[in-house]
C-alpha cells in the first residue's frame, strides 16, 4: 500500500458520506464550520493503581458504623468527611476531606457518584464468584485490570479500547478525521485504539514542539524518502502510518497552540497540567472539525498498600484542585455542559487496612462524574452495604463484587457522546449480559 | 623662373634650407628678358616628420620665395623573437607542445608578410600572423617540434616579411620512442574485498609509467623497477566483481592492456551478511558482518551455540549491559533467540517479586535454554520462581479452606498451556488450525483440563522453603520446591485422554504435565511459527513452517525439540535465505517490522554510541518493549497481530502514535549524541569518514540496507546532498543516520 492508498483509506468514510445526500450534508457543515454546541467531550481521568473508594465516598447515615467496624485506622471521623446533599434514595454520603471543590459541585448538581463499577462479564453473585464462573480475567492484576477498564472487556485480550471502537462508530460524523477523537495526554493507552482510528498522543514525556523542531531540517527528506512502490504490505503500512503520525502530531500541535490564552489558571501538578493541555486543545477546537472527542488523562499514586492516608490526602488534592480548575476553564469557555469528565481506576481496595496501615487490591468501586451534562447531587448504582465476608465480598477483607459494569458505565457515557443506542451492544460486547445498557447519571 | 620683364635681371641663389637640397640648375648669375631658368630642388629629410623650407632667389625687383614641404618617412622592418630556439627533447613520432614566435614590425608601415614556412620535423601551430603586419605591431605564430625519427634536428621558422626575409632557427632533440608497458600479472591474484592489501603487478616497461588506473578511476601507484610496481588495493567490502587494472606510460598515446585482479569469494557476501545479521544478531556492526563473511552462516551459527551465556545477575547497570552485549558478536545468535523466547514465555512485574533485578533474572534463566532443549526449557520455566511469582503459581496450594474443595488457582496452568506450549485449538503441522466438519477449530483441551492441571503443579513454593507464603526474597534463579502436604494429590486430567494417577508426587506431575505438554504434536507449529515470525519474517509460508517443525520433532539425531537445531533450520531455511539473492525481489513472506529494541540497539551500533547506564529503560519502556519485563503475560505484541490488508505483522501492534514519535526523538536524539545513558558520537560511527558524500549514501546502502536501498531514499539523499553544498560527508553523517534509520525500508527487514 503507498500512501497514496492509505490516506484513501483515511479518508473512506468522508468519502462515502459525501456521495450521500442527507449524510454528505452534514459532513459539509461540520467540515466548514462547527458550532459550538455541537462539540462535546468526556475526559477520563485514569487513577492508576487502585482508587480506594471505600474512602472516596463515606455512608455517614446508619451503614457509618458498618464503615468504622472494618476500617480500622483508615476510617475517617463523621464529621471531618465534606457533607454531600441527600441522594435521590436518601442516603446521607460524605466526600473524602481532601475534596472541597469536588463536593461543592456535587452539591450544586454538577457532580455525580457511581458506585461499585468494575469489571463484569455479567451480573456475578459470590456464589459466581466461588464457582469461578465467567469471572473476568486477571483480577486484582493491575495489568490486567487496566486493559478491562481500557478495552470494557473483562474476558479475552482485546486488540481495541472501547474509546477507539466509539472513535471507529462515530467515525462518519466526526468530520474529516484529521485531528484525532481520542486523544491521550499521558501516551498510548489501549482506550483509545481502534480497529480504523488510532489515539493520538497530545504529550508523552516528549514535548510534540520539540521534537517537529528537532527533525524540522530532515523531515521534507524523510517524507521524500517514502515515496514511490512500496514492495510488500508491511512495508507500506509501517511508512504511511508512520508518515500519518508525524502529520497527526502536527495537527494536534497547532490545535493545542492556537487553544492558547485561557485565562484559568491550573495547578502545577501533573493531572493539573494534563488538564491544561486538554482544556487548552478544547478551546482550540475550531481549528478543525472533529466534534466528539474523548481525552485520556492519567494520574498515578493509588496504589496505597502503605500509609494509605496520608498518600491518598495529597493524591486526592491534587485530584480535586486540578477538576476545580478545569470545570472553572470549561465555564470560562461556554463549554461546561459539552464536556463531561469521569474518573475510573483498577479497582477499589480492601475495606479491610493491611498491616502497614494501607489495603490491598480490591475489585468495585466508585467514581466521580463531572460536568454541567451531569445529572449531579447523587448517587448511581448500588452502594455496597460494607459488610466485609458478606454476600457482597468475594473475600473476608471487603473487596466489592461489582454490581455495574465497566460496559455499563463507559457505554453510558458513549451514549451521550452520541453513539447510536443500535452500536452499543458491538462496540461492547457484554453489555447485552446486563439488564440495563446505560446508567442514568446523564 | 620667368623673367616677364624686357630687362635681365640677376639671380641669386640663396642656400638651399635643412632638409632639402638643389641640384641641376640653369639660374645662374642673371635671366635675360623675356626667359626662363628652372632649379632643381631634392627632399632630403634628415628625420621623420613633416618639414619645410623656403626656397628663396634674389632678383632685380626683390627676393622671390616659394615655400617647400614634404614628409619624411621611415621604412618597414620587421624582426623576429626569438632567433633561434631549441625544443625539449620529444619522443620520435610524438609532438611538442607549442613554442610561440613573435614577429615585430619595428618600422613605421606596415609590410606584408609571406607564407610561414618551418623545416620538415617542425610543424606550425596556431598562426596569428596575417597577410600583412601593421607599423609597430607584433604577431604570434606556434611552432612544434614533431620529429618523424629519433636523433638532433635543426630546421628554421621562415617568411618573406616585405624585402626582409626573417628568419629563426629552430632546433630539437628527438628521443627514442619509449617501450610500450605491458601488464602481465598480479599477485596476489585474488584478493579480499574490504581489506587493503598491497598489490604487485608485473610486466614490461614499467619504468615508464606515469599513471595507473583501476576500474577506471586514477590510482597512486609506487615504481619498484621496469618490470614491477606495487599499489594499495582497497576494494569495498561489498565488491563482488574483480578489479580492472591499466598503466598508461609516459609519452604513450594509450593505456596498456588491462589485466583483472579476482576477489576473493568470502564464503558469505557482505550483502547477503549484513541481511543475515539483521535476522540472526541484536544489532548489525562491522565486527558481526565480518564474523558472518569469516565463518559462513552455518559454522557461525555453530559458534553462537558454544558461546557462553551472559548472566545478567546483577541489580544495576543490567540494562546497559543488555544493551552493549548487543553490539558484541559472542552474545548475538542467544540473546536474539531469547528475545523471541521472553514473547512466549513472558515475565511481567509481579507483586511477589517487585525487585528492578527481577526482569534480569529472567532473562538470565532463559538464555541459559536458549539454544538448549525444549523439555529443559519448559521444566526451568514452570519451576521457576520468577514465572512462580508472575503467574502465582509459587504458593498456589491444592487445598481451598473457602469452598473445602481441592481448587488451586489456574493462572499459570492456563498460560502454560494456552501461551507457552500447544494453544488452545489443534494445530496442522504447517500451522494452520485443524478445523472440524463444519469449519470450526477444534479446542485443544477444555476448562476442566486447566483446572485440573493447576491442581498437578499445584504445592510449589520458593527455593528456600522457610519462605513459603512471603515474597520472594531469596536467588531469584534457584528453582522452586514442593511441599508436599500442599500438593493436590487426586488424580488430575490435565489433557483429554491424558489423567495422572492419584498420589504422585508434586515433582513426578509437574514432570508428566511438562512431558505432556512437550510431547503434544501442537507445541512443534505453535513453537516454529512464533520463532520465524521473529527471527525471518511475519509471514512465513506454510511448507516453511512443515520443514521446521520436521526438525522440531527430529534434529536428525532422534532428538526431539532441540532449539539449536530448529534456529539453524529456520535461519538457513532457503526461504529465510532467499532474499540474499541481490537480483531478487523480495515478497512480503521475507519481511518484518524491527521492533523498538533492536532499533535502538543498531542505531546505537550506526552512531557509534555505547550504553553507560540503565537509562535506557526509559527509552524502551516509552516505546513499549521493556527488555526485561512485559506489561502483561501476552507479552510486547502478539503473534497474530494483523494489518488491515491481513497479513500477519507482529510487531507493527507496538507501532503506534505515541511510540512512532518518540521512537523518530529517540532515533534522533541517538544520532545527535544526545540521548540520556548513552556515551559517544557519530565520531565513533561505522560510516565515519567515508571519501565522499556519495561514498557515505553508497556505504549507508550496504551497512544498513544490504545494498538495497529504493530508489525514493537515495533521491532523498542525493537531494539533501545537492542542498547542503558546504557540508562533508562527516558533517552529513548525523542527518542521513536520522533519515535512514527513520525510513520503512529500513525498518522493515526483508
Amino acid at each position: 500500500m503507498d500512501r497514496r492508498q492509505f490516506l484513501k483509506r483515511s479518508m473512506q468514510f468522508a468519502g462515502s458520506m459525501s456521495a450521500s445526500g442527507a449524510l454528505g450534508q452534514l459532513f459539509t457543515s461540520a467540515a466548514m464550520a462547527q458550532s459550538t454546541s455541537s462539540y462535546k467531550a468526556v475526559v477520563c481521568l485514569f487513577l492508576a493503581g487502585g482508587l480506594d473508594s471505600n474512602n472516596l465516598i463515606v455512608p455517614r447515615d446508619d451503614a457509618y458504623a458498618k464503615y468504622t467496624a472494618s476500617r480500622g485506622n483508615l476510617a475517617y471521623g463523621k464529621d471531618a468527611l465534606l457533607s454531600l446533599k441527600q441522594t435521590s434514595k436518601g442516603r446521607s454520603f460524605g466526600l473524602h476531606p481532601a475534596m472541597a471543590q469536588t463536593a461543592a459541585l456535587y452539591n450544586q448538581g454538577y457532580a455525580a457518584v457511581l458506585a461499585n463499577t468494575g469489571p463484569l462479564a455479567r451480573p456475578t453473585t459470590k456464589n459466581d464468584f466461588t464457582q469461578s464462573l465467567m469471572l473476568p480475567n486477571d483480577l486484582f492484576s493491575h495489568s490486567g485490570q487496566q486493559a478491562e477498564w481500557n478495552t470494557s472487556i473483562s474476558q479475552g485480550a482485546s486488540p481495541t479500547g472501547w474509546a477507539g471502537r466509539v472513535a471507529d462508530a462515530i467515525a462518519s460524523t466526526n468530520g474529516s478525521g484529521k485531528m484525532p477523537a481520542v486523544v491521550s495526554t499521558s501516551g498510548f493507552s489501549l482506550m483509545g485504539q481502534g480497529a480504523n482510528t488510532t489515539e493520538a498522543t497530545a504529550s508523552d514525556g516528549l514535548n510534540t514542539a520539540n521534537l517537529l523542531s528537532a527533525i524540522a531540517n530532515v523531515q521534507s527528506y524523510m517524507v521524500n524518502g517514502e515515496t514511490g512502490t512500496m514492495p510488500d504490505p508491511v512495508q507500506g503500512y509501517v511508512s504511511s502510518t508512520q508518515q500519518g503520525f508525524l502529520a497527526t502530531a502536527k495537527t494536534i500541535n497547532d490545535v493545542y497552540q492556537s487553544g492558547s490564552g485561557l485565562r484559568t489558571m491550573f495547578p502545577s501538578t501533573p493531572i493539573g497540567q494534563q488538564l491544561a493541555a486538554v482544556a487548552q486543545m478544547i478551546k482550540g477546537r475550531t481549528a478543525h472539525d472533529t466534534n466528539r472527542q474523548i481525552f485520556v488523562c492519567t494520574d498515578g499514586g493509588y496504589d496505597t498498600h502503605v500509609n494509605q492516608l496520608q498518600v491518598s490526602q495529597a493524591s486526592l488534592y491534587a485530584l480535586d484542585q486540578a477538576i476545580s480548575a478545569f470545570t472553572a476553564a470549561m465555564q470560562e469557555l461556554g463549554m461546561f455542559g459539552n464536556v463531561t469528565l469521569f474518573t475510573v481506576s483498577d479497582f477499589s481496595r480492601t475495606l479491610l487496612q493491611n498491616t502497614s496501615f494501607g489495603s490491598d487490591h480490591g475489585w468495585g468501586g466508585h467514581h466521580l462524574i463531572v460536568g454541567g451534562a451531569v445529572k449531579g447531587g447523587d448517587v448511581y448504582g448500588t452502594f455496597p452495604s460494607l459488610v466485609a465476608g458478606g454476600d457482597e465480598d468475594c473475600s473476608t477483607l471487603g473487596v466489592w463484587i461489582p454490581t455495574t459494569s465497566t460496559s455499563q458505565y463507559t457505554a453510558t457515557l458513549s451514549s451521550w457522546l452520541g453513539v447510536p443506542g443500535s452500536k452499543l451492544a458491538t462496540i461492547f460486547p457484554e453489555l447485552s449480559n446486563f439488564p440495563n445498557q446505560t446508567v442514568g447519571f446523564l | 623662373m620667368s623673367n616677364t620683364g624686357d630687362h635681365a635681371s640677376k639671380v641669386q641663389i640663396a642656400a638651399a634650407p635643412q632638409n632639402f637640397q638643389y641640384g641641376q640648375t640653369d639660374c645662374t648669375g642673371s635671366l635675360a628678358g623675356h626667359s626662363q631658368c628652372a632649379i632643381a630642388v631634392v627632399f632630403a629629410p634628415e628625420s621623420t616628420g613633416s618639414k619645410t623650407g623656403l626656397l628663396s632667389i634674389g632678383t632685380d625687383s626683390g627676393n622671390l620665395n616659394a615655400t617647400l614641404s614634404g614628409t619624411g618617412l621611415g621604412t618597414a622592418h620587421v624582426q623576429v623573437l626569438p632567433v633561434s630556439a631549441s625544443f625539449p627533447d620529444v619522443v620520435a613520432g610524438q609532438v611538442s607542445t607549442a613554442m610561440p614566435f613573435v614577429f615585430t614590425n619595428t618600422g613605421d608601415v606596415a609590410v606584408g608578410m609571406g607564407t610561414m614556412q618551418v623545416s620538415d620535423g617542425f610543424q606550425l601551430g596556431t598562426n596569428g600572423c596575417g597577410s600583412t603586419l601593421g607599423a609597430h605591431a607584433s604577431c604570434t605564430v606556434g611552432v612544434l617540434f614533431q620529429p618523424g625519427t629519433s636523433g638532433n634536428k635543426s630546421g628554421t621558422l621562415t617568411v618573406q616579411a616585405g624585402t626582409d626575409t626573417v628568419q629563426s632557427t629552430l632546433a630539437g632533440n628527438a628521443t627514442q620512442a619509449a617501450q610500450a608497458p605491458v601488464l602481465q600479472a598480479a599477485s596476489p591474484a585474488a584478493i579480499t574485498a574490504g581489506v587493503t592489501t598491497t598489490v604487485h603487478v608485473t610486466g614490461t616497461g614499467l619504468d615508464s609509467i606515469d599513471s595507473m588506473f583501476v576500474n577506471g578511476a586514477a590510482t597512486a601507484f609506487t615504481h619498484v623497477s621496469r618490470t614491477e610496481i606495487t599499489f594499495q588495493a582497497a576494494p569495498p567490502a561489498w565488491s563482488l566483481q574483480p578489479m580492472s587494472i591499466v598503466v598508461h606510460a609516459a609519452g604513450s598515446s594509450g593505456n596498456s592492456n588491462a589485466i583483472s585482479l579476482q576477489l576473493v569469494a568470502p564464503p558469505v557476501s557482505y550483502d547477503a551478511a549484513v541481511r543475515f545479521t539483521q535476522q540472526a544478531t541484536m544489532s548489525t556492526t562491522p565486527d558481526q558482518i565480518a564474523q558472518v563473511q569469516a565463518r559462513g552462516y552455518s559454522k557461525w551459527i555453530d559458534w553462537q551455540i558454544t558461546t557462553p551465556t551472559y548472566t545478567y545477575d546483577r541489580t544495576g547497570g543490567v540494562y546497559a549491559a543488555y544493551m552493549n552485549n548487543a553490539q558484541k558478536s559472542g552474545y548475538a545468535l542467544r540473546q536474539r533467540v531469547t528475545m523471541a523466547l521472553k514473547l512466549i514465555y513472558t515475565y511481567g512485574m509481579a507483586d511477589a517479586c517487585s525487585r528492578a533485578e527481577c526482569g534480569p533474572y529472567w532473562e538470565a534463566r532463559l538464555q541459559q535454554d536458549a539454544l538448549g532443549n525444549v523439555r529443559t526449557l519448559l521444566y526451568n520455566v514452570a519451576t521457576s520462581p520468577l514465572m512462580g511469582a508472575f503467574l502465582q503459581n509459587a504458593n498456589n496450594f491444592a487445598y481451598y479452606p473457602w469452598t473445602g474443595s481441592y481448587r488451586a488457582n489456574a493462572n499459570f496452568a492456563r498460560e502454560f498451556m494456552q501461551l507457552m506450549t500447544i494453544g488452545p485449538y489443534k494445530l496442522n503441522r504447517d500451522g494452520s488450525q485443524v478445523l472440524d466438519g463444519s469449519g470450526q477449530p477444534v479446542p485443544t483441551y477444555s476448562e476442566e483440563n486447566v483446572l485440573e492441571a493447576a491442581g498437578a503443579m499445584s504445592g510449589w513454593t520458593w527455593g528456600d522453603i522457610s519462605m513459603y507464603g512471603q515474597l520472594l526474597d531469596g536467588n531469584p534463579l534457584l528453582p522452586m520446591q514442593v511441599i508436599e502436604s500442599k500438593h493436590n494429590p487426586l488424580a488430575k486430567n490435565i489433557l483429554p485422554g491424558v489423567t495422572l494417577p492419584a498420589g504422585q508426587t508434586g515433582v513426578k506431575d509437574m514432570n508428566d504435565v511438562v512431558d505432556t505438554l512437550f510431547n503434544h504434536p501442537n507445541i512443534a507449529p505453535f513453537l516454529c511459527r512464533r520463532l520465524i515470525q521473529h527471527l525471518v519474517a511475519s509471514n512465513p509460508s506454510p511448507a516453511y513452517i512443515t520443514r521446521i517443525v520436521s526438525v522440531f520433532e527430529d534434529n536428525g539425531s532422534g532428538v526431539r525439540g532441540d532449539l539449536a537445531a530448529i534456529v539453524k533450520a529456520i535461519l538457513l531455511d532457503p526461504e529465510a535465505r532467499r532474499g540474499d539473492d541481490p537480483n531478487g525481489a523480495y515478497t512480503q513472506t521475507e519481511t518484518h517490522y524491527m521492533e523498538p529494541v533492536i532499533i535502538i540497539a543498531n542505531a546505537a551500533s550506526a552512531a557509534g554510541v555505547t550504553f553507560t547506564d540503565d537509562e535506557i529503560l526509559n527509552v524502551t519502556n516509552a516505546l513499549k518493549e521493556d527488555i526485561f519485563i512485559s506489561a502483561t503475560v501476552f507479552g510486547a505484541y502478539s503473534p497474530e497481530n494483523k494489518l488491515p490488508t491481513g497479513q500477519y505483522a507482529p510487531e507493527v501492534q507496538l507501532l503506534n502514535d505515541a511510540s512512532s514519535l518518540q521512537k523518530v526523538a529517540f532515533v534522533n536524539n541517538i544520532a545527535h549524541g544526545t540521548q540520556p545513558g548513552l556515551i559517544g558520537d557519530v565520531s565513533g560511527s561505522p560510516l565515519w569518514n567515508a571519501a565522499s558524500p556519495q561514498a557515505l549514501v553508497e556505504q549507508i546502502n550496504h551497512f544498513l540496507l544490504h545494498g538495497t536501498m529504493p530508489a525514493a531514499l537515495r533521491g532523498a539523499l542525493t537531494t539533501y546532498i545537492a542542498d547542503h553544498p558546504g557540508k562533508t560527508a562527516n558533517q552529513m553523517l548525523t542527518d542521513m543516520l536520522v533519515i535512514v534509520l527513520n525510513s520503512s525500508a529500513y525498518q522493515v527487514m526483508h
